[in-house]
């Protein structure tokens, strides 16, 4: 499930976010949220971040489908291809890393079970931070 | 005038026989001048003083002259005393109306007046009811020098009349303090005009791209071009507090080419140059696919930190991508991709051609 994306918010939010992913060939990957307690049954926002730490091509235009997403271990988007941060089908502007791209359509995921749910993001070897969300009943 | 013959006529007889040496003088004018003539010349000398709202400053007495009786000036004798000239007033003040200052290099859709630093921005001035021997109109920039930026009066400091006034931005309004520049019209001290506020910023505009690279690694082909932009301030680096968003739009997919989503990139820094892509995946040409077009508008807009405008169409940012894929006769496969400016819309963004002319074509296996 997808939400809008507010990228200014998705910015901000990413700056402020402590547990960014770890860095591994010049890329990192964070899923992060600004709800990270939430009730059984209430809508939680992911966002995504792909940063370039080196020189890479930041593809910045979208927002661009997540894949290769998953929610306890269980994918709940489509697998990731190899050209995810570098797309074949494209226009528009590509910058220079380091530089950071959160253009990516949020996803959406609501709980029934109360507990700590766990949200990755993975394309390649590339693997994001564990996103802890504590759903409260 | 006649009822006052009338009460000439009914003067006793025992009036003196020998009038005052002014009266004397009387008599020999109207000795002269003939008595009705005199009374004549006196009633009038009366009436228009009336008129002008005064008291004569002069009684009239009647003195028989010649046997007759006329009427002479009493007071102080026949000198006639001219009153000291009254000082001229001061001209009423002026009024002036100025323009909005306002760059030309402005777009509409922002709502903010600005103008750019380091360029001279014309400004109309209209005076109305400046009037010959006032002093000059003073035009200066009020509430310069701290975060809302600062301008000078470039040209047209002293004024007499409507005329342009050339405003120059010195420095640029610190994001958050919008509007706290003036113009001031001020007349021997007194303000007489006052424009409505503007601010300093500088903003891009006139979106340029040429070709750098031809795309064709096995996997995808098309172009990559060199973007560029100018700051209507004339140094780029002026735009470190705006930042651009790029947005394309499909307009036309036939044969292989599907249609897809409009898109943009986030906020980008304004003051760093970037690179646009132009690519289809080759898997987008299977085998026995057929000519086709694709078209996409691409437009670019702007937000300007230091006035706080956001989603603003940049001048002339308009293109268009054309991609071509043909099959001849023969079966040769060929793509062909074309970036040229134009007026264009993208995601309700619209705006008049940038310029570029970037072209490539490949054969495909």
């Amino acid at each position: 499930m997808s939400a809008e994306l507010d990228p200014d918010a998705a910015k901000a939010a990413y700056a402020r976010w402590a547990d960014k992913g770890p860095e591994r060939d010049g890329w990192r990957l964070t899923v992060f949220t600004e709800q990270p307690v939430v009730s059984t049954g209430e809508h939680v926002v992911v966002f995504h971040a792909a940063e370039a730490t080196t020189g890479h091509d930041v593809y910045v235009m979208g927002p661009k489908p997540v894949h290769g997403e998953s929610v306890d271990g269980h994918p709940t988007t489509p697998p990731a291809t190899e050209y995810e941060l570098a797309p074949l089908d494209y226009d528009g502007k590509v910058l220079t890393g380091p530089a950071t791209d959160v253009n990516f359509e949020p996803t959406r995921y609501t709980f029934d079970e109360p507990g700590i749910h766990v949200v990755t993001w993975e394309i390649g070897n590339l693997r994001s931070n564990e996103l802890r969300i504590d759903v409260r009943g | 005038m006649r009822a006052y013959a009338r009460e000439l006529g009914r003067v006793p007889a025992a009036q003196p026989k020998v009038a005052p040496r002014h009266l004397c003088d009387a008599k020999s004018l109207a000795s002269a001048m003939g008595n009705r003539a005199f009374c004549g010349y006196l009633s009038r000398t009366a009436d228009m003083k009336a008129i002008a709202g005064q008291e004569p400053d002069f009684d009239l007495e009647q003195a028989e002259i010649d046997g007759k009786l006329a009427v002479a000036r009493n007071g102080k004798g026949a000198t006639k005393v001219k009153p000291p000239k009254p000082p001229k007033p001061k001209p009423p003040p002026s009024a002036v109306t100025f323009a909005a200052v306002r760059a030309k290099s402005t777009p509409s859709q922002m709502t903010k007046d600005r103008i750019p630093p380091r360029k001279t921005t014309k400004v109309k001035v209209t005076v109305a009811g400046f009037a010959k021997g006032s002093d000059k109109i003073e035009i200066s920039v009020d509430g310069g020098g701290g975060s809302a930026g600062d301008a000078d009066i470039a040209s047209g400091k002293k004024i007499t009349g409507s005329s342009t006034v050339g405003v120059k931005g010195t420095t640029q309004t610190t994001p958050g303090s919008a509007d706290g520049l003036e113009l001031v019209a001020k007349q021997g001290g007194t303000e007489i005009g006052r424009s409505t506020p503007f601010s300093v910023s500088a903003i891009p505009q006139n979106y340029t791209d040429r070709f750098k690279s031809k795309v064709n690694d096995g996997t995808k082909v098309g172009m990559v071009v060199q973007d560029g932009w100018a700051s209507d301030s004339g140094t780029f680096s002026d735009l470190d507090k705006t930042e651009i968003s790029e947005l394309v739009e499909e307009t036309k997919a036939t044969g292989p080419f599907v249609g897809v989503t409009p898109i943009n990139s986030t906020y980008l820094p304004g003051d760093s140059l970037t690179t646009d892509s132009h690519t289809s995946s080759l898997t987008t040409f299977p085998a026995g696919a057929v000519s086709g077009v694709r078209e996409v508008d691409q437009t670019c807009m702007f937000r300007d930190n230091r006035t706080g405008e956001t989603d603003i169409s940049m001048t002339r940012s308009g293109f268009k991508v054309v991609r071509t894929f043909t099959v001849n006769k023969k079966g040769k496969r060929t793509f062909k991709i074309q970036k040229f400016g134009a007026k264009a819309t993208a995601k309700g963004v619209t705006s008049e051609a940038g310029r570029c002319n970037a072209s490539t074509s490949m054969k495909i296996a």
